[in-house]
């Protein structure tokens, strides 16, 4: 048996980390969005202003005046029945709108990731309940938003992120068991390998669960060691490369035979960079991809080292037989 | 009673031309990378930051077309103020106005010839605009980019191992981040 105790610790770091990554995207996100909208806010009002200033003496414009045609240049509207036309308007207006354009698309392009997230939740819902057709037909549908509004279970309802789906909902992973057989575990591998790409293919990308990533925890350990795991036996042969904090991801691999690390937070996220598995759905999944093709080297590296030995062994032996 | 007030203001209806104007903005901005590239340089010569600036392709790309807009906006201005005869910060004034599609109608082009050079004009630096806009939409949707998202990650995960094994490792990020404020701004 895989030891209870090591996958239950396992799954509760990854659990952890997976907030910790949801939290930090979420942060950056708000933030980002919350800088842009100051800025935007901060363009069109300040331009308003100074705008002001600069056609009072000639147009006599008010504040709302200057507000009004900042912002139907920002939108590109552009009605033209208010426009610049002193040299210090004229010349800011030049500045402004060079920068004011960009920035509104940097908020746009912000919205999308936050606010359009949500918005399109609703608008899936509405379209649910009203037109589109979807899977269970309207009136199940209806009943269903009673029930729930009559149960007021509305609340808890807002994590439930029902436009990004998970893989296991779509592959049907298989049952995880370890092959009896070295060479049924180099196939199991490439099984994954195979998996994973094309998950990596799809558009739409969720996160693989727990205890999926858990099972290819195992599986990085190596035939050898899994198997030991697996029957609980003590470990002859050291051979895992589980601990390769120290190396950098593509030092030429498979070299690092290194006594295996106790800590499981240690070497899951060994080294933070553009390509930590911290980073999002994807990047996990390139990460474990890398981490399975490494093993797989490994394995078959292995294997032709006993295979060159019993050739030896089988070369010395011949003539004494 | 209108003719003395007008006497009376005459004096100071004179206004300071565009050129003046532009000058303040062109030293204020001057100033700021000015500044920005010493902060680099010293940051680079105390060993603080890296040496040399690693542009990205999204960033080189957004420098492409932020540069090939200006000209076209700039360029354009010029062949239109002879065209059109106007000034030639009028001119700029014209063409801002028109490749950021606002199209205030205050000032647009009489002759055939010029507006028969519409099109093309219009059209070039339409589509240069809709590049630079994609440009800087890919840098804030770069999931990657941002090296303060990494290195906010980074920490919040150091914590955690902390609280939790004990054995989480200080993240050393050396990241040519003032540089890429520079490079941004520069744009």
């Amino acid at each position: 048996m895989f030891l209870e105790n090591d996958a239950r610790q396992l799954q509760a770091v990854f659990q952890e980390l997976r907030e910790i990554r949801d939290k930090a995207v979420r942060l950056r996100q708000w933030t980002t969005f919350a800088v842009s909208l100051c800025a935007w806010l901060l363009l069109l009002f300040g331009a308003a202003a100074i705008f002001m200033v600069c056609e009072k003496p000639y147009q006599s414009w008010s504040y709302f005046d200057g507000f009004y045609m900042a912002f139907v240049a920002l939108m590109t509207i552009g009605y033209g029945d208010l426009t610049p036309t002193t040299s210090s308007g004229r010349s800011f207006f030049v500045l402004w709108s060079l920068l004011a354009v960009p920035t509104i698309t940097v908020l746009v392009a912000n919205a999308e990731d936050t606010l359009l997230k949500t918005l399109r939740g609703i608008i899936t819902f509405l379209g649910n309940i009203s037109i589109l057709p979807g899977g269970s037909g309207f009136w199940r549908l209806s009943n269903d938003v009673l029930t729930r509004l009559g149960l007021g279970a509305f609340v808890g309802h807002g994590r439930r992120d029902s436009t990004v789906p998970t893989c296991e909902a779509t592959d049907g992973h298989q049952p995880m068991e370890l092959p009896s057989a070295r060479r049924k575990f180099q196939i199991l591998l490439l099984d994954e390998i195979m998996h994973i790409f094309h998950d990596l293919r799809k558009q739409e990308f969720g996160s693989y669960s727990v205890d999926r990533l858990v099972w290819y925890m195992r599986l990085f350990k190596g035939y050898q060691n899994a198997e030991d795991l697996r029957t609980g036996g003590q470990s002859k042969r050291t051979t895992s490369r589980a601990d390769r904090s120290g190396s950098p991801p593509h030092s030429g691999g498979g070299g690092g035979l290194i006594t295996q690390g106790s800590q499981p937070s240690r070497w899951y996220f060994p080294e933070f960079g553009a390509e930590s598995p911290l980073i999002g759905p994807r990047e996990e999944a390139q990460w474990i991809l890398r981490e399975l093709l490494q093993t797989l080297k490994m394995e078959l590296h292995d294997m032709a080292r006993e295979e060159g030995e019993a050739e030896m062994g089988v070369t010395t032996q011949d003539p004494s037989g | 009673m209108v003719v003395s007030e007008r006497a009376a203001t005459s004096l100071s209806s004179y206004q300071w031309s565009q050129s003046y104007y532009y000058c303040i903005y062109a030293a204020v901005i001057y100033f700021v990378v000015a500044s920005l590239m010493l902060t680099n340089f010293l940051g680079a010569y105390l060993g603080h930051l890296k040496q040399d600036i690693e542009l990205s392709t999204t960033l080189r790309s957004l420098l492409l077309h932020s540069i090939a807009f200006l000209a076209i906006l700039f360029l354009g201005a010029l062949v239109f103020s002879h065209i059109e005869g106007w000034s030639y910060l009028d001119s700029v004034y014209w063409a801002d106005v028109t490749l950021l599609t606002i199209g205030f109608g205050d000032i647009a082009p009489d002759t055939t010839l010029g507006r028969a050079l519409l099109f093309p004009y219009a059209l070039s630096g339409i589509i240069c605009l809709g590049l630079t806009i994609s440009s800087i939409r890919k840098l804030v949707l770069d999931k990657g980019g941002s090296v303060l998202h990494l290195r906010r990650l980074g920490n919040m995960r150091d914590v955690y191992l902390r609280q939790r094994g004990g054995d989480g490792e200080q993240t050393a990020l050396d990241c040519p981040y003032v540089a890429e404020v520079l490079v941004i701004t520069v744009v």
